[in-house]
Parts: structure tokens; C-alpha cells; sequence
């Protein structure tokens, strides 16, 4: 048992602790601290974080208005009422797919503790033509370490492994390409991401991941470059010459990943 | 008054929460729970942000890493008739691990704040989940938007 302190010259100091205190609990590798700093927030910051109406009509982009809040929330420093109320401030109407995505949190919490043992079990079959069976339990060592052959995907896991966010719509992306592209078993992803999130919850993060996978849903979730390219191409490489795995039509591409359903 | 022991984890970093428990005379420690991180291992980069935050709180936190049971047996050792309690987590798994040491320890566990009740069935799809809480949901937002 370790007394720790609560004052550090500078944050080097609290990384240096860190990495000599927690190297036994710590996963591999990664022993640099996010850019995002843990703080507490006022009532001003926290409204400056949130814009419902921009929210709204940007939220899929890569560089759209999210508010890059959830770190927070998810450890407890601000409530997602505290910010439904701030985001009504501005109205009703502005506020409610802002409201809606806060309610996300709340129906993924519902579900696991419908299913308190399940965080970690297919929730049903996948619905991609194979078995639980047919899909790997390791995470490939080229998507741990961001060496996939998309550059897009690579850009996605530095953000993901260096600053512990992710956009949401790049999560599902990864967790596409893992489970579908690469046939992996969505646990080894979900762990991963667990692993790395600043906002980390076994409960959005698992079904999240069940969703995409369909073992939580009526069909796998899949994309494509060009989909990437209208979301995240002012910010990401997606060239088709650097993405060669991605750039294909939907029907190519669901003809290619699961061809025992297309049977 | 006896002496209260408020063991705060890492969903529970609030400054309100705190202060209305300061406010009881609660005194407030923060275990790294080895026994947990073994379980759900993490990264520097969530550790530090933890820890940042506890730092940054208003209120004196004591820190600790080491089996949350271990430490939380010494502190009632250290001041018999001290009244311990935590708050329950939302995640399944770390609930499970801090009910467990709460019956060995002999600690409080209390209900979490919850925006809305969730619907009293089961419901596995978002849009009947949500139409079935957006109202309350609304509703508390709007009320407690007057208290901040």
C-alpha cells in the first residue's frame, strides 16, 4: 500500500510517478499522459464546450461541434443533467439531438444492468453469416500499433493511443474494421478501446461495439473510403492509393466481408 | 458526530458530491485499486487523468494505491467507530468489486444520483427507450438548470 501525494512541481512530475507507482497494473507500452488535462470545470466552461445548434448539424464530421466532454462525465466530474439543462439554455429545439446523445449514455447503462453479467458475452448471433467461432480473439499487433495498411484507420488509432479520445464516428470505423474487415471478435476491440479511452465505459463501450459487430443489432455496421472522405477528409489522409483496403463500393464491399450471407 | 469516511472512485469525481458530503463532515480518500486494475487494466494517459482531477478538487483527498480492502480495513483499524460509505457504480463489473469489499469492510453503499428512472421493463432498442424517458428527462434538465 502506497500514500501518494497530492502536490507535483509540473505534470512531468505526476507522469514520472505514475509510470514508477502503477507499472505493474499499467497495459504495455503508451507512458505519455493525454494532452487533455483532468480538471474541474465551471458552469462557463462547461457551456463553452457546448454548442446544441452547430452540435446538431456537424456532430459526424471529424472536426465537427462535439463537445469532447465525455472524459468528464464518465468520471463522475459533471453529470449529463448539468448538461442537458446547459444545453436548453438556448432553447428546445436546438438542444434535442444534443439531449438525444446524452440519453445514449443513459439506454446503454439500462441495458447492462439488465444484463449485469453480460458486459462481455454476444448479446445474440452476428447476423454476418459466421460463427462466434470464425472470429479471432487477438487484436493483430498492426492495429495495435497503428500500422494498418489505411492510412486513415493508422491516423484514428495515434488519436485514439496518444490523446485517449476518439471521435465517435472514427470508433466506428475501428471497431468495423475490426470486426468486420479483419474478423476479430468485437471483446479483443472493446478491451482495447477500454484500455485507451479517457471516457472508457464498459457499458457504451461494449454495446457500442456489439452494435457494429451485430451481435447487438439486426445487421453489421460497415463503411467505406468514400464515406470516410465525406467525413473526415478535410483532416485525414484518405487517398485511395493509402486506404487500399477501404476503397470499394458498399456492395463490393459486403459481397467481399461476408460472403457466406450473400449465399 | 462520529467520524465519516466518504471512499470515493473514479466515477464519482464530482466537487458537488464532495462538498455536500464535506459539508456532513465526511473526510474523503481515493484508493488506486490494484485488485480492480489488475481486472480492468488502463493506460497512463486514464491514470493521470484521475489523478489530475483528484488533485484539482477544492478538498483535501487522500490518495492511496494498493487492494482497495487492505486500505480500507487500516483506516477503520486506525479510527475504530469511523463510518465508511461509497457510492454505487454504474459499471456492473467495478460494482461488483466495490460491494464485495464493502461487505468485508463493513462500508455504506449509496444509491447513485440518476437523472430520470429508467423504464420500468427491460427495453433493448434507443427510440422506445428515449420516448419513454424524454419527457422526465426534459423535465429534470429544465428544473435543475434553475438550481445552478
Amino acid at each position: 500500500m502506497d500514500q501518494l501525494p497530492s502536490k507535483f512541481e509540473n505534470r512531468e512530475a505526476l507522469t514520472a510517478l505514475i509510470a514508477e507507482t502503477f507499472e505493474s497494473v499499467l497495459i504495455k507500452g503508451h507512458r505519455q499522459p493525454s494532452p487533455i488535462h483532468g480538471q474541474v470545470l465551471s458552469e462557463t466552461e462547461l457551456a463553452e464546450c457546448i454548442q446544441p445548434a452547430r452540435y446538431a448539424r456537424t456532430r459526424n464530421f471529424y472536426d465537427g461541434a462535439v463537445s469532447r466532454l465525455s472524459p468528464f462525465v464518465r468520471q463522475g466530474i459533471v453529470d449529463r443533467k448539468t448538461l442537458a439543462s446547459i444545453a436548453l439554455a438556448g432553447g428546445d429545439k436546438p438542444a434535442e439531438k444534443f439531449i438525444q446523445e446524452l440519453i445514449w449514455g443513459e439506454f446503454w447503462q439500462h441495458i447492462a444492468e439488465g444484463r449485469p453479467s453480460g458486459l462481455w458475452q454476444d448479446a445474440e448471433p452476428y447476423k454476418t453469416g459466421f460463427l462466434a467461432d470464425d472470429y479471432a480473439l487477438e487484436l493483430p499487433q498492426d492495429i495495435a500499433t497503428g500500422t494498418t495498411p489505411n492510412a486513415c484507420l493508422n491516423h484514428f488509432i495515434r488519436d485514439l493511443q496518444e490523446t485517449g479520445y476518439v471521435h465517435n464516428h472514427a470508433r466506428m470505423y475501428l471497431a468495423a474494421y475490426v470486426v468486420h474487415f479483419r474478423r476479430i471478435r468485437w471483446q479483443a476491440g472493446a478491451a482495447w478501446f477500454l484500455a485507451h479511452l479517457l471516457d472508457g465505459d464498459a457499458a457504451a463501450n461494449n454495446y457500442s461495439w456489439q452494435w457494429v459487430a451485430s451481435t447487438f443489432g439486426s445487421k453489421p455496421y460497415i463503411f467505406n473510403l468514400e464515406n470516410v472522405a465525406k467525413y473526415c477528409g478535410n483532416q485525414v489522409d484518405c487517398r485511395p492509393e493509402t486506404n487500399p483496403e477501404l476503397d470499394a463500393s458498399y456492395e463490393a464491399l459486403s459481397a467481399r466481408l461476408f460472403p457466406v450471407r450473400a449465399l | 458526530m462520529s467520524a465519516q469516511l466518504f471512499w470515493l472512485h473514479e466515477e464519482v469525481l464530482s466537487e458537488a458530491l464532495i462538498q455536500t458530503h464535506a459539508a456532513e463532515g465526511c473526510r474523503f480518500l481515493f484508493v488506486f485499486d490494484t485488485v480492480w486494475l489488475t481486472q480492468r487494466p488502463v493506460s497512463l494517459k486514464r491514470i493521470q487523468f484521475i489523478y489530475e482531477t483528484l488533485v484539482a478538487l477544492p478538498i483535501e483527498i487522500e490518495i492511496v494505491f494498493g487492494d482497495a480492502a487492505q486500505v480500507l480495513k487500516q483506516k477503520v483499524l486506525q479510527r475504530p467507530g469511523v463510518r465508511c460509505k461509497v457510492v454505487r457504480s454504474k459499471d456492473p463489473e467495478l460494482a461488483t468489486r466495490l460491494e464485495s469489499v464493502a461487505s468485508e469492510v463493513g462500508v455504506a453503499v449509496l444509491e447513485r444520483p440518476r437523472w430520470f428512472a429508467p423504464p420500468a421493463n427491460k427495453v433493448t432498442r434507443f427510440f422506445k427507450f428515449y420516448n419513454a424517458v424524454r419527457g422526465e428527462a426534459l423535465h429534470a434538465a429544465r428544473d435543475h438548470g434553475s438550481d445552478l
